[in-house]
């Protein structure tokens, strides 16, 4: 270093060193000033929080100031100061507006986060009050659809607003689906999901949330009915939702449309099933009045017999309206009822199921909270750049632990469907305790149905596995235990009965394994 | 009344009180939980309350170190995560009030996944018992 630099760097820390010194001086004053006052108001606490860690930051930067790191007290110093600052507007707070949207929503993707958010609590609200009874494979893509909507934010907070809108319209149509399945009155549907005026720039979305919505209302109305048990346009306008929900989310529109033609042949299909059905009934029973028939299975009906606002409650504190007289309905629909479960599970599971696993590899799929505490990265002692993290995401740790857990996860579509029809078997024909028990269940019983059960239950627990605390060796302990399901399988096949035998002794000892890790994050 | 149209590029002074709304409504959020809890402890409501103060706390640092874009998406994300818990309290408010309290969890709670998850154990361990019964019966049908 010649001369001339080392004075400008000497120069360069005069500078620093006297902004520093300002900033401190500042820091003290107004802190000293903060504390002699206690704190009042409605928010005292969040006043009084924020002047603890504006006295944290002080002590934090006089650290840094002693150790001559000049860079780190600024940057300590100018976020206590932040703190303070936000002290005192909790002190003169008013309190919040409710109804104040406080950020700018008007454009992609933050209007498609908006409106799943909006769409999800609106479902809420007419599931619970209506007493709608939401079959449990539903409840599973509802959870789902609430998974993209925190993926969406987390991507619109690492700024890939792409992502973050393609993942809040694939929540918009997944729930579309769901909800149509549960949703049988096309006046009661959240109004979120709604196609309205404004949305028009958004044709391939709009078209492919009317075809979700008809083809789940159709299947779940064919599947009550029994009209297409076995018949393969179930699994084709799957397939095809499926197929345009990726091409969609390709941006290939020429794909879309291809795919939402088929899917309205398919669904026409069915239409055309149901009528012929509904008309051969009629036909049959023509003095059955249809319209004072109750649904048994609506709990509606059977409980609640509520009708639905014109408006939902915009605040939980607006004075509650008067609970609606069973007398006073005026628009209660007694077709209204909620979908089969027994028959619902292999018409759903796998119409986004392709999509839903290039999204559940993506780094931003957990429902977990954020776990990095953003308070620790900054307060390293010798960070590279404070930031540098910032370029992965921030759940970054957890989300390795999740990754690796989705790989071993990844299952076919075919396993989860499976997975998902074992669910569904087990409400038709009871447990396999229950069925054990009942007298048409044999030790005679074949083993390959045996086996295909206890294929079932090993890809349900593939799927709840990553609740556990430790996901990668809860994966690799199903993975064993899949494995060596296939051994005794293809034992079986060659009529092995021996290694059947022993590969049957081996998946107790892995159960007992998978035991141990479920009492270890209290599972079981 | 219509909103006034918010900016994506506020000023310093405008993100402080956005993030300190931000702060306040999250404490109303608190509060009415802990309150609701007497009748309904919805999981996702302190998941969400949980990853908006996380946004919050990294919008806060974002804006000490004057990356206001970034201050203002992490802001954003915290706003998202509060109106969603607070729109899921709204609702469940409403049912206590209005209905049967009867909720909907739109995610599966731990003991709904707890309970699904013995009975599949209880599930696994009948199969596998019924695996060496059809073994004995085929051994004996020879």
């Amino acid at each position: 270093m010649d001369f001339m630099e080392r004075l400008d760097g000497n120069r360069e820390e005069k500078r620093l060193r006297k902004r520093v010194a300002e900033l401190m001086r500042e820091l003290a004053d107004k802190l000293s000033a903060k504390l002699a006052l206690a704190p009042e108001g409605r928010f005292a606490n969040l006043s009084k929080m924020r002047t603890a860690k504006g006295q944290r930051a002080y002590i934090k930067a006089m650290a840094a100031l002693e150790q001559d790191d000049l860079e780190e007290a600024m940057t300590i110093a100018v976020r206590g100061l932040l703190h303070l600052e936000i002290a005192h507007f909790h002190d003169n707070s008013p309190g919040p507006n409710k109804t104040e949207k406080l950020i700018d929503i008007d454009s992609q993707p933050r209007e498609s986060i908006a409106r799943l958010s909006e769409a999800l609590c609106q479902f809420k609200q007419l599931v619970e009050y209506r007493n709608l009874d939401v079959p449990k494979e539903a409840q599973e893509r509802l959870g789902r659809s609430t998974q993209y909507l925190q993926n969406a934010i987390e991507a619109m907070a690492a700024a890939d607003d792409e992502e973050a809108t393609a993942q809040a319209e694939a929540g918009l149509v997944f729930l579309s689906f769901t909800v149509s399945q549960v949703v049988f009155d096309p006046s009661e549907f959240p109004r979120a999901l709604l196609i309205g005026p404004g949305q028009s720039n958004k044709k391939d979305l709009t078209r492919l949330m009317e075809a979700a919505r008809t083809t789940g209302t159709t299947l779940a109305q064919a599947a009550k009915e029994s009209a297409i048990s076995g018949w393969k346009a179930k699994s084709a306008a799957n397939k095809y939702i499926e197929s345009a929900l990726n091409a969609f989310l390709e941006n290939n529109g020429g794909e879309v449309n291809k795919y939402l033609e088929l899917i309205g042949l398919e669904t026409g299909l069915v239409q055309r099933t149901l009528q012929q059905k509904q008309t051969q009934r009629q036909l049959a029973q023509p003095s059955t009045n249809q319209t004072s028939r109750s649904q048994p299975g609506t709990k509606a009906v059977q409980a609640k017999k509520k009708e639905m606002p014109t408006e939902y409650p915009s605040s939980s504190k607006s004075p509650p309206a008067a609970k609606p007289q069973a007398a006073a309905r005026t628009t209660f629909r007694k077709d209204f009822h909620t979908r089969n479960p027994g028959n619902s599970a292999d018409s759903v599971e796998s119409i986004i199921m392709g999509q839903t696993e290039k999204i559940a590899a993506h780094p931003y799929s957990t429902n977990t909270p954020r776990l990095v505490d953003p308070e620790e990265i900054f307060d390293r002692t010798a960070p590279d750049s404070p930031l540098d993290l910032w370029a992965k995401p921030r759940k970054y740790y957890k989300i390795k632990e999740a990754e690796n857990a989705a790989a071993n996860f990844t299952t076919s579509q075919r396993q989860i469907l499976q997975a998902t029809n074992y669910s569904s078997a087990n409400k038709r024909e009871g447990t396999p305790g229950e069925r054990a028990a009942s007298p048409s269940a044999s030790s005679a019983e074949p083993l390959e149905m045996r086996i295909e059960r206890l294929r079932g239950i090993v890809d349900r627990l593939n799927k709840l596995g990553k609740h556990t605390n430790d996901p990668s060796a809860t994966a690799s302990v199903l993975e064993h235990l899949k494995q060596e399901l296939e051994t005794l399988e293809s034992a079986a096949e060659s009529g092995k009965w021996q290694a059947v035998e022993r590969s049957s002794t081996s998946i107790h000892k892995i159960r007992r394994e998978f035991k141990s890790l479920l009492k270890e994050s209290d599972l079981l | 009344m219509k909103q006034p149209k918010k900016s994506r590029n506020p000023n310093r002074t405008e993100l402080v009180r956005i993030m300190a709304l931000i702060e306040e409504n999250l404490d109303e959020i608190d509060k009415e939980h802990e309150a609701a809890s007497a009748y309904h402890r919805s999981e996702l409501v302190e998941v969400s309350r949980d990853n908006a103060q996380a946004a919050l706390k990294e919008a806060v640092q974002f804006l000490a170190l004057e990356d206001f874009p970034k201050a203002e998406r992490e802001a954003a994300a915290a706003w998202f995560y509060t109106d969603f818990a607070r729109n899921i309290l709204d609702a469940e408010f409403t049912e206590h009030h209005l209905g049967e309290d009867v909720f909907l969890d739109l995610v599966p709670t731990r003991e709904s996944v707890k309970h699904e998850i013995s009975s599949l154990m209880n599930d696994l361990k009948t199969e596998l018992n019924g695996v060496y019964e059809s073994l004995a019966v085929t051994e004996e049908q020879g």
